[in-house]
């Protein structure tokens, strides 16, 4: 009788605690037993849980969910089909997802990766250049046209793709069928600058490096501390690229790069341009709209990621002779963007101190130059 | 001030009415016509005063664009040039934009153009309409005639523009489909510099060259399908333009082309006040004004000629009032002469009334060059060597010098030489860098980059021996080029008059050679039995509507499904058609029942192309000779790019026919399955050919069979060859088409897939497991993905053995063994007639 008292009081308090457990420990996997929640502090689109044995769940909100399975384990019997598995070691990446190369470099852990889907011109991260031009990386076709019989003959155990592979879902499921596991990253969603670089932390559960990953991202996490009570300058800045069909290009007020100017102390131009409910990172206008917004801005930074980087004031009024009516063309605040800004996800920190002292007009630059 | 205010009330009172009548629409954001209309009213009612009527105030001095010179001593300013006030004051005016002078206190102007047009009077599509900027498009779907002078419905795709001004005056611009809509006044033909004015970014004034285009030389008039006037610009015809009030006369339109130029004499006493110099079938003319009335006669020649050929004195034409610098009332004798040479002293020999001597005097005309850009010669151009295409090339004309700016499609080669490589080689003075990179979009619109290089004194109409340098191998390449200018066809439209902002002509392609159109038709309009094209990047598609057959000669009616295409080079011609609904269309003569090769200009991409395609236009009517094309086996076979030869003889397969084609490309037709091209190792693809054949390249060293028919056909086969060496043979293996392993196909570098007959069309009446019928098409859609070719075997729906036999020819062809294959085939089929036997 009292061993079925304490039978049913342990069942009741295990039942009462089910609820508030299932909140805090995320996701229940048959088979495994949870142990903790990533912490986090910006990022949004991805939640990560480990269970014993160095199993993690990586979900990545809105998409799927993985599994990554040490290595000499095995995947729990009866997982959820749409769990998809991820078998350690991953050390033979397709990398399509450019902006993750600057992270793994970060980790160290370039041998990882094998395959890409930029080629040796299209890298502005050093490592992965060199290792390109050592043979140590492959071009391996692009999002739509991968070259599926260069990732079957390297022994590809996992693409990690950026959204580009939702155009095409149908190289997705042949990339699936393959036998390759197809993990979709979503940086470029992350509203905070940060939570870009803080998916550091998602590589590192991938390639086992979750140390490095932490280490690194709170270095460039103590740039937000730094600037925290910094009041702002009331200076505008405009963040731009002219198309080659004459449109402008600029970034979604909810993008990243508004979030790092308003940061650094400054007032992005655009207060509410793009749908603030569609994960568009930028949008095209035309001339006439940017003019009307950015005539009087008092900085104007042409986004070189996408066009060619340019050099002189001249240039950009080549580019459109309109520019010389410009507040910021008149006054000389007209600066420039490294090529290497969108691949940069490991030093957005710097960015923002650049945004700052180009604000204050104070202090060195690590990637923003100004056109003479 | 009457009219204003009766235009106000008008205008307000329609405010009101549409306001009443579409009150949902005026809630609304979208800039719909209800709120348009007030907008586009507003500038056009203040700019209504009588002042705007006077002539001081309407009429904008030019000088820029002008001859600074003029002899016509008449000032010609018309007090007629306001707005008709029965136009304006009408409500409806605001529909039917109509000119205001341009106010010469306000932004850009322009200056008159030469509407004249030889058309009748009527309404016409224009073949094309250049223009606007990467913002702004500008078209024009009408060109209205009348009484000689052409007008055009300009549309602009931004409604943010309120005025147009052309040829000195201003139109309002109304909304109409597409933006809005002004008509203006043009020169057909050739560069027009009009100005936009644009409401956004706080108002602004834009400059623009248009360039319409229509032929003039035939009548091409739309059937006109309402009778429906377009307003006409009241004030357009009748302005003549006024040059500075202090001096210069006036000019009245002309025949031949004004010349921009100085002039200068070599003698203080023999003074030009202004001169025109006009250019008519290569020779110059001037009329010029002498400072004074000293001297009445002038003579081409030195005064000792003069003095004793009376017959060829020339006398003023005329004298002209003038003020000079010092602003002193002054007549001039007006001359009217011929000029030998320009930029050259010509001699002149000057008759002094006064004195009663012929003097001997030099007058230079320069004509200013640098300034002008060099007049673009249309041509095309043709180059051999490997690897060595133009993209667009642009060759100038210079005091009958030519010199070309080519852009080569990539960067591989960076320096040229005209001349040979071995030349090249030892000559470096004379070797062309090049002297920029142009980036551009190729035809699968990828992203490219060439490079440009300037060819001084290039000759025309011959092959030019030309050294390329390749710079990764550092060599020298025999290249040639060929610039062909046309000298004897007539050009249908003249060339452009020089703009500021000239733009290249990418010529690509060569005029297709002329073909022969004949046929045995009657006269009269047919409907293609079949029609197939080539070519392109396959975004667009060609239509053939009709054939129409006039004496003795058939032109097919072919329609782009884009607006873009300004013209079709065809038969050793150049045609020009008409853009209605979105396409373009023209009447080209073609050969029926042949391959025609046309080329199509677009203007579609950033600069205008030409692309190569070829037409095969079929009437089976046409056949009457019964040649070889006729037979209904070679009109199954006719594949675009490809001559068809003959087909084999099919002794018992009810699946299977075979063609073949020059150059060793097989088709294999299996019915109810789909018709393969199989093309030999290192044959070029004929460009399109995908459309109408599934394409299996050859060697095929790897092949992977769902079908074991097929399977044990080509094992039996591949071991009836000797090869020389095991790499050499080609391995075939299972594959499940029920269980797909595609890793397996990509490990073995597989080349064809063969899937059973399940995978042919279902027989009438069959159903199919729709759960089966997505599985094969997963397998088809996966097998094109990953790139290998797929063929459908029938052998096992054969009737009998003899038919299944058959496809051994098929492998045979396939695997490149065809003489082994039909020895097995024969062999077999003869021990199966031993058996029935």
């Amino acid at each position: 009788m009292r061993k079925l008292l304490t039978a049913l009081l342990a069942l009741a308090l295990v039942l009462g605690a089910l609820p508030a457990m299932a909140e805090s420990a995320g996701q229940e996997i048959p088979g495994l037993v949870w142990e903790s929640s990533m912490e986090k502090e910006f990022a949004t689109e991805f939640n990560v849980d480990y269970y014993e044995g160095g199993y993690a769940l990586i979900e990545v909100v809105g998409s799927a969910k993985y599994l990554v399975v040490p290595e000499g384990m095995t995947a729990p019997d009866g997982l959820d089909a749409s769990i998809r598995v991820l078998q350690q070691p991953l050390d033979k990446i397709y990398l399509q997802a450019t902006s993750g190369m600057a992270l793994i470099d970060q980790l160290g852990a370039l041998d990882s990766v094998r395959l890409v889907g930029t080629k040796q011109n299209g890298w502005y991260v050093e490592n992965a250049v060199q290792a390109m031009e050592e043979g140590k990386m492959l071009f391996a076709g692009s999002y739509s046209e991968p070259d599926y019989e260069l990732m079957i003959n390297e022994g590809c155990n996992l693409a990690i793709e950026s959204t580009m592979i939702l155009h095409t879902p149908k190289v997705q499921e042949m990339i699936e069928l393959l036998g390759i596991p197809v993990f979709i990253e979503h940086a470029s969603y992350e509203n905070h600058p940060l939570g870009r670089t803080e998916w550091i932390k998602v590589y590192g559960v991938l390639l086992d490096k979750e140390e490095e990953a932490e280490a690194f991202f709170n270095s460039q996490a103590s740039v937000i501390d730094e600037f925290a009570g910094i009041e702002n300058t009331g200076k505008t800045v405009a963040f731009f690229y002219i198309a080659s069909d004459g449109s402008v290009n600029v970034r979604a007020s909810r993008d990243y790069v508004p979030a790092m100017i308003e940061i650094a102390g400054g007032n992005y131009i655009f207060e509410n341009i793009a749908d603030p409910t569609s994960n568009r990172s930028a949008v095209s206008i035309s001339m006439e709209e940017f003019y009307n917004a950015a005539l009087n801005a008092d900085f104007l930074i042409y986004n070189a990621t996408i066009d060619d980087p340019i050099y002189t004031i001249d240039e950009l009024l080549a580019k459109d002779a309109l520019f010389a009516d410009f507040k910021a063309v008149q006054s000389g605040d007209v600066w420039c963007t490294g090529k290497y800004l969108f691949q940069a996800t490991d030093i957005i920190g710097s960015l923002i101190v650049d945004f700052n002292h180009m604000l204050t007009g104070e202090g060195d630059m690590t990637f923003l130059y100004k056109l003479s | 001030m009457k009219n204003t205010k009766l235009r106000m009330i008008a205008l307000l009172l329609t405010l009101v009415m549409l306001l009443a009548a579409f009150p949902v629409l005026a809630d609304s954001q979208t800039p719909m016509l209800t709120t348009e209309v007030p907008v586009e009213a507003t500038p056009e009612a203040s700019v209504v005063p009588e002042t705007s009527i006077e002539p001081e105030a309407s009429i904008e001095p030019e000088t820029s664009i002008e001859p600074e010179a003029s002899v016509e001593p008449e000032t010609s300013i018309e007090p007629e040039v306001s707005v008709a006030p029965e136009v304006t004051a009408e409500p409806e005016a605001t529909e039917a934009p109509a000119a205001t002078e341009e106010p010469a206190d306000e932004g850009m102007t322009t200056s008159p153009v030469d509407n004249s047009t030889s058309l009748p009077d009527g309404e016409y599509v224009p073949s094309g309409c250049t223009g606007g900027s990467g913002k702004v498009k500008f078209s024009c779907p009408k060109v209205t005639v009348k009484g000689g002078k052409a007008s055009a419905t300009l549309v602009i795709s931004s409604s943010k523009y309120d005025y147009v001004k052309a040829s000195g005056s201003k139109y309002a611009t109304a909304a109409c489909s597409g933006g809005v809509c002004a008509d203006i006044p043009v020169a057909l033909n050739r560069d027009n510099r009009i100005v936009g004015h644009t409401t956004a970014m706080g108002g602004k004034e834009i400059e623009y060259t248009i360039c319409i285009t229509l032929d003039e030389s035939a009548a091409q008039q739309t059937p006109a399908p309402t009778a429906e006037p377009t307003l006409e610009p009241t004030a357009e015809p009748t302005i003549e333009p006024s040059l500075e009030p202090t001096s210069e006369p006036t000019l009245a339109p002309d025949e031949g082309e004004d010349t921009e130029h100085s002039v200068e004499t070599d003698n203080k006493m023999f003074k030009i006040v202004s001169s025109k110099l006009t250019k008519k079938d290569g020779r110059y003319s001037a009329r010029i004004v002498l400072s004074s009335t000293g001297y009445d006669k002038l003579y081409m020649g030195t005064a000792a000629q003069a003095a004793s050929d009376s017959a060829n004195w020339i006398a003023y034409s005329g004298s002209c009032d003038y003020t000079n610098a010092s602003g002193e009332a002054k007549t001039g004798y007006v001359f009217n002469i011929p000029v030998a040479a320009v930029n050259t002293p010509i001699p002149v020999a000057a008759y002094s009334t006064s004195k009663a001597v012929w003097y001997d005097r030099n007058v230079t005309f320069t004509v200013k060059q640098p300034e002008q850009p060099d007049k673009d010669t249309e041509h095309t151009v043709e180059t051999t060597g490997k690897m060595f295409s133009i993209i667009r090339s642009r060759l100038t004309e210079k005091n009958g010098v030519y010199s070309a700016e080519i852009t080569l499609s990539g960067t591989g080669y960076d320096m040229l030489y005209l001349g040979t490589a071995a030349q090249a080689a030892t000559d470096s003075s004379k070797w062309i860098a090049y002297s920029a990179t142009y980036d551009y979009t190729n035809d699968a619109g990828a992203a490219k980059t060439g490079y440009v290089f300037k060819l001084p004194a290039v000759e025309v109409n011959v092959s030019l021996p030309l050294a390329a340098h390749s710079a990764s191998s550092n060599e020298w390449k025999d290249r040639s080029v060929t610039f062909h200018v046309a000298t004897s066809e007539p050009t249908p439209t003249p060339s452009p008059a020089p703009s500021a902002t000239p733009t290249a002509t990418p010529v690509t392609v060569a005029t297709p050679a002329k073909v022969n159109s004949s046929t045995t038709l009657a006269d009269g309009t047919y409907s293609p039995d079949k029609f197939s094209w080539s070519g392109g990047s396959g975004r667009t598609s060609i239509s053939c509507s009709k054939v129409t057959v006039k004496g003795g000669k058939a032109y097919a009616t072919i329609s782009f499904s884009s607006d873009s295409y300004g013209y079709v080079k065809a038969s050793g011609s150049k045609y020009y058609g008409s853009v209605v609904g979105g396409r373009s269309t023209f009447e080209i003569p073609v050969k029926l029942n042949a391959n025609n090769k046309i080329v199509g200009m677009t203007s579609a991409m950033s600069a205008d192309h030409e692309i190569a395609y070829t037409i095969y236009v079929y009437i089976a009517a046409a056949n009457e000779t019964a040649d070889a094309a006729a037979s209904p086996e070679a009109l199954e076979a006719q594949l675009i790019g490809l001559n068809y030869v003959s087909s084999d003889k099919i002794d018992h397969s009810k699946f299977i026919k075979i063609h073949r084609y020059e150059g060793g490309y097989v088709s294999i037709v299996v019915e109810g399955a789909d018709r393969y091209l199989i093309v030999p190792e290192g044959a070029e693809l004929p460009v399109g050919i995908e459309q109408e054949a599934s394409i299996i390249q050859q060697p095929i060293m790897s092949l992977h069979s769902g079908s074991d028919s097929a399977l044990d056909m080509i094992s039996d086969i591949l071991s009836s060859v000797s090869f020389a060496t095991p790499e050499e043979a080609p391995v075939a293996a299972w594959w499940d088409t029920a269980a797909p392993n595609y890793a397996a196909l990509l490990t073995a570098g597989s080349d064809l897939v063969i899937v059973p007959e399940t995978f042919a069309e279902p027989d009438a009446g069959e159903e199919l497991d729709a759960e089966a019928a997505a599985a094969m098409t997963d397998v088809r859609e996966r097998l094109e993905l990953l790139g290998v070719p797929m063929l459908v075997d029938r052998s096992t729906d054969e009737e009998d053995e003899g038919g299944r036999l058959e496809w051994l020819k098929v492998y045979g062809i396939l695997l490149g063994c065809e003489n082994e294959a039909q020895s097995l085939y024969e062999a077999a089929v003869a021990y199966l007639l031993e058996v029935a036997a």
